[in-house]
């Protein structure tokens, strides 16, 4: 057993640990000089590049250098302890002994310049800490900085440090102390093979300049881990040198303190490679602690064979692209793709920055290795769209904007789960658990949340959902359809077949839209003029007036907002920053969007800005689309304080605005005198009285069901166990109201029946079997978006059922002995938990001591939106009696809007009956 | 001369060689200095339309906030590393992971000190930094 450990041994270290360094060493020396012929100090990154993508054979001898001298420094280290272990220090003079002792120090800096050396983004943050921490040696330490790493970004002076000044010296010292340079032949020999099988197989590092994770070669990694932890780094410099002393002393004392300080040496040692590992393996960007087996890094041990005998492409005539100081390989094949909106011209970013993979190698698999087809989804939204010197600012907005952490949603659920009591705290769909609500929301909600991937190439469609950058600003055109036709054929897996790129733009259509925002609210669909059905298409046998969505709902034609009809999309009201955010968190959506309608429909000209006030953001967007500022003017938004980058003022303070997409200029019209004539009406949003109608569903039951299959739309899974919605009616009508009412002020917006719902919370998991069902009757504020250009007359809400929160139904106006009172006969059956119509916000009641109104603020979706109380309703519906004789465009009825409408009722005539509550 | 004062040819030889080497080093100091001080100074430019929150040029970081500009050295103040990444509105450092708010200030070690402010001054529509 001990020969056979002996052979083994044997076969491991073959002569002595300094004979086989020296061997190494040469082989170093030797690789050197090769490789100096296609380094280029004056672009050392590039030349590097290049020789990875064109020259497997100088990849060859950048690998022996780099082996060689890693096996230099291992084999250096392990001769020095074996002198310690048998005392050989004793044996040394002390001149010589002192040599040694510098010496290593200049291995470890002829190590440290070759790292540099390759320049790229590890090396050039290696050469700012040596600099620092050299700068921190007192008396001398500047001086020493810049005579041994020169300045600046300039590697000359390191380049001859590596090449002559350090290498001379350790060969001086080598000669002085084995006498010689050679090895043995057989020793050279076979350390030349390990080093030729190590080449061959495994690449010398070289950062992709991407990546955010940080790291020096593997003998500082310890260091760089020990810095973390030093606010004032130069005690690093202490522990070196203390080292480095001891090891000096060491001929010099006594036997048995020589011992103890070996031993410290030896305990260092082996902290010091406790640290490396941690460093390497469980450090990830920013230095923060990672695990490798997180999946993000599977390289550690990725062997790369060098390809000499692959069938050598052609290299473009005009050599291999330099892209942002970058080699990319990606052109040799790709480099007739178009399509490309010209600020993403792969000449000017190149295809790595967006798609990772391999930019080094020619070979296709190993270039795509690791790749990502689709880049722009919010996992990798950082590494692509968002670096350093792309978008990293609007990454950082989208990630705390409402598309992405869908906080309202969250919160509403939670809230009529019984799962938290407030509805204005935040919430992120990042952080959802397994809680009878969260699962709700996994089973029937979260499916839009802009971080879910988009994981199959070609365009957004009705059934897009999430896809992060994608979502919004990819597009295809014919001729990329055509393209990714042809891809589609080939199954996905010849690339080179794509030649037309889809375009990443400004163009952001309503179709972008559309996939998320057709359900829930269906503001895209309302836009359009499309209310949703309960048929199927098979129920229909006359599709005219119908529309049949790619997920098969249908849907009926009522009318289209004013806006679309007029050729406005989505994008020329909703700016960048509430689209994507501004940066802070919101609860819910109407408090992220600030676009108001008073901001382009004004009697008054608003705030405006020229063209040089206007932020970055609106004035790249100006400039991409080409429009013309001279002699413009821009509004300023009254909420945001934000300009509307693509309206304008002109000389004649005649206000337009420029369609995104179709570049269409629309003029702004003013207000009708109706709605700024006098303060009756000021509370009353414009939308309460311009939307012609919103979409509107009577009650819903949620079960849970354990056997039936269903779908997390976080995870993007099936699995057994769902909760289930069954819904009642779909319905289409003039909305009812309510206000937003909190210290800002107040508010008339309209409602919809948000949440009249019953939840079998005891179905999920059977957790608590025999509880009551949980039943909500709130509503939710909506911006429904069917404006109608003529406002809803005065019957409209004063004496509509609906529009004051009772439901539908008919409500009547009697008069009988000289006194008038309000009837209401509700269309729907009482509900038996609450007693209220199903479809009612609030009970047709005006006794003070009906319940209902005790927290009025507890029927909505929002902590700051409620229902009319019992006094506003009777002053609305004290007006609706005045109307039931008067008309609406009388004398009587338009002066009451002049006079204080309380004075007003004492000079009306006997012959008016008022209302008796 | 005592022979207890007398120095050995060995210990004459040692001193002679610190004579002999404290001129070069001064010649190596003074050379290393007037070059240094010979250099330019370097400036950054940059078109005046800087986004808002945390940008990166290179040696320099801008920070503006509702329109107050103020731009750093984009070292590090622990060790001299390149600052190029945001995250959460702050500065961080790839190196060994300190962070730093937009105004400089350390938020998270090993840094403990500011980021370097730099003066700058507005010239025809681009910024100009004294690096």
């Amino acid at each position: 057993m001990a020969d056979n450990f002996k052979n083994i041994k044997s076969l491991i270290i073959y002569d002595t640990y300094g004979a086989i360094a020296s061997a190494a060493f040469l082989i170093c020396a030797v690789s050197g000089i090769f490789l100096a012929i296609p380094y280029d100090i004056s672009a050392p990154y590039e030349s590097i590049g290049e020789m990875l993508i064109v020259n497997p054979f100088a990849v060859f001898f950048r690998n022996a250098h780099y082996w060689s001298a890693q096996l230099f420094l291992v084999f250096t280290l392990l001769h020095i302890w074996d002198h310690l272990k048998q005392s050989g220090e004793k044996k040394v003079r002390p001149g010589v002994w002192l040599r040694l002792v510098i010496s290593v120090l200049v291995v470890f800096f002829v190590m440290i310049t070759g790292f540099i050396l390759k320049a790229d983004a590890d090396a050039l943050q290696a050469r700012q800490i040596m600099e620092s921490l050299i700068e921190k040696i007192p008396l001398i330490g500047d001086l020493l900085a810049f005579s041994l790493l020169g300045q600046g970004k300039d590697l000359q002076l390191i380049y001859v440090h590596h090449i002559a000044t350090a290498t001379i010296f350790l060969i001086v010292i080598i000669i002085e102390h084995s006498k010689t340079i050679w090895s043995k032949g057989a020793t050279f020999l076979y350390t030349l093979l390990i080093v030729s099988v190590l080449s061959f197989f495994f690449q010398s590092p070289l950062h992709d300049n991407m990546s955010q994770v940080m790291k020096g070669p593997w003998y500082f990694v310890g260091l760089q881990e020990i810095l973390h932890w030093l606010s004032s780094p130069g005690f690093s410099l202490v522990l070196v040198f203390s080292i480095l002393f001891i090891l000096y002393l060491l001929p010099r004392i006594s036997e048995r303190k020589s011992k103890i300080f070996k031993k410290l040496i030896l305990y260092t040692f082996y902290l010091y490679m406790g640290l490396t590992i941690i460093g390497y393996f469980f450090r990830g960007e920013n230095w923060e602690w990672r695990t490798p087996w997180d999946g993000k890094r599977t390289d550690y041990f990725d062997p790369k064979p060098i390809l000499f005998g692959q069938n050598y492409f052609e290299i473009p005539e005009n050599g291999i692209p330099t892209i942002n100081g970058r080699k990319e390989s990606c052109m040799i094949c790709h480099i007739d793709v178009e399509g490309f909106s010209p600020a993403h011209n792969p000449l000017a970013i190149g295809c790595v920055s967006c798609h990772g993979g391999d930019s080094f190698s020619a070979d296709k698999d190993r270039a795509h290795r690791n790749m990502t087809v689709i880049p722009g989804n919010l996992s990798d939204s950082k590494r692509s769209c968002g670096t350093t010197n792309c978008h990293p600012d609007i990454t950082e907005r989208v990630d705390r904007a409402l598309m992405n952490t869908l906080s309202g949603m969250i919160t509403v659920d939670h809230f009529v789960f019984g799962e938290s009591d407030s509805l204005s705290i935040l919430n992120d769909v990042h952080h959802l658990g397994n809680s009878a609500a969260d699962e709700h929301l996994k089973n029937l909600c979260v499916i839009c949340h802009l971080g879910n991937p988009k994981t199959e190439t070609g365009p957004i469609t009705e059934l897009s959902r999430g896809g992060g950058c994608n979502a919004c600003h990819l597009n295809y055109n014919e001729k990329a359809m055509l393209s990714h036709s042809l891809y589609q054929e080939n199954n996905g897996t010849d690339t080179a077949n794509q030649k037309i790129h889809p375009s990443l733009t400004l163009q952001v259509t309503n179709d972008h839209c559309f996939g998320c925002h057709s359900r829930s609210g269906r503001i895209s669909t309302n836009y359009e003029g499309w209310h949703e059905t309960q048929l199927t298409a098979d129920d229909i046998s006359d599709s005219s007036g119908f529309r049949v969505l790619e997920d098969e709902r249908v849907f009926t034609h009522l009318s289209e907002d004013v806006h679309h009809k007029a050729g406005l999309d989505c994008i020329d009201c909703h700016n960048s920053y509430e689209v994507m955010g501004d940066g802070k968190l919101y609860a819910h959506e109407e408090q992220q969007v600030k676009i108001k309608c008073e901001d382009c429909h004004f009697d008054k000209l608003p705030e405006t800005m020229g063209f040089s006030e206007l932020d970055n953001e609106s004035k790249l967007i100006f400039s991409l689309k080409g429009w013309n500022s001279e002699g413009r003017r821009f509004i300023k938004g009254g909420e945001s304080g934000i300009v509307l980058v693509n309206t304008f003022v002109n000389d004649m303070d005649s206000a337009f605005m420029i369609g995104k997409n179709s570049g269409n200029i629309f003029k702004l019209n003013a207000p009708s005198e109706k709605c700024t004539h006098n303060g009756v009406h000021e509370d009353v949003s414009c939308s309460a009285c311009h939307t012609a109608w919103a979409p509107r569903c009577i009650g819903c039951h949620n079960v849970y069901e354990p056997e039936t299959e269903g779908y997390d739309m976080f995870a993007n899974r099936f699995k057994k166990g769902t909760w289930v919605e069954y819904t009642g009616e779909y319905l289409a009508m003039a909305p009812t109201l309510g206000i937003f009412d909190d210290e800002t002020g107040r508010d008339v917006k309209p409602a919809v029946p948000g949440m009249i719902m019953t939840i079998d919370k005891s179905s999920y998991e059977n957790k608590e079997e025999g509880e009551p069902f949980l039943f909500h009757r709130l509503y939710a504020p909506a911006e429904p978006h069917t404006i109608i250009k003529e406002g809803r007359n005065c019957k409209s809400c004063h004496n509509n059922p609906v529009a004051l929160g009772y439901g539908e139904g008919e409500l009547d106006y009697l008069i009988s002995n000289q006194k008038g009172r309000w009837v209401f006969n509700s269309k729907y059956e009482n509900n038996m938990i609450d007693g209220l119509p199903e479809d009612a916000w609030i009970p047709f009641d005006f006794s003070d001591n009906t319940e209902y109104y005790k927290d009025i603020f507890s029927h909505s979706t929002r902590d700051n939106f409620r229902p009319f109380t019992i006094e506003e309703q009777k002053r609305m519906l004290t007006v609706g009696a005045c109307l039931t004789c008067h008309d609406e465009k009388s004398d009587i009825i338009l002066n009451s809007l002049i006079i204080d409408f309380k004075d007003y009722l004492g000079e009306v005539g006997t012959e008016c009956v008022l209302p008796d509550f | 001369m005592d022979k207890k004062n007398k120095i050995s040819r060995k210990e004459f030889l040692r001193y002679t060689w610190v004579v002999v080497a404290a001129p070069f080093i001064f010649i190596w100091g003074m050379s290393v200095k007037r070059y240094r001080e010979a250099g330019t100074k370097t400036q950054v430019r940059i078109a005046d339309d800087i986004p808002n929150g945390i940008s990166f040029y290179d040696e320099v970081v801008i920070s503006k906030q509702a329109g107050d500009i103020k731009a750093f050295s984009a070292h590090c103040t622990h060790l001299g590393c390149v600052i190029n990444n945001e995250e959460n509105g702050e500065m961080v450092c790839p190196c060994h992971g300190s962070r730093f708010d937009a105004n400089g200030k350390p938020t998270k070690g090993p840094a403990v000190e500011r980021l370097r402010q730099l003066r700058f001054e507005k010239q025809d529509g681009e910024i100009v930094i004294e690096v």
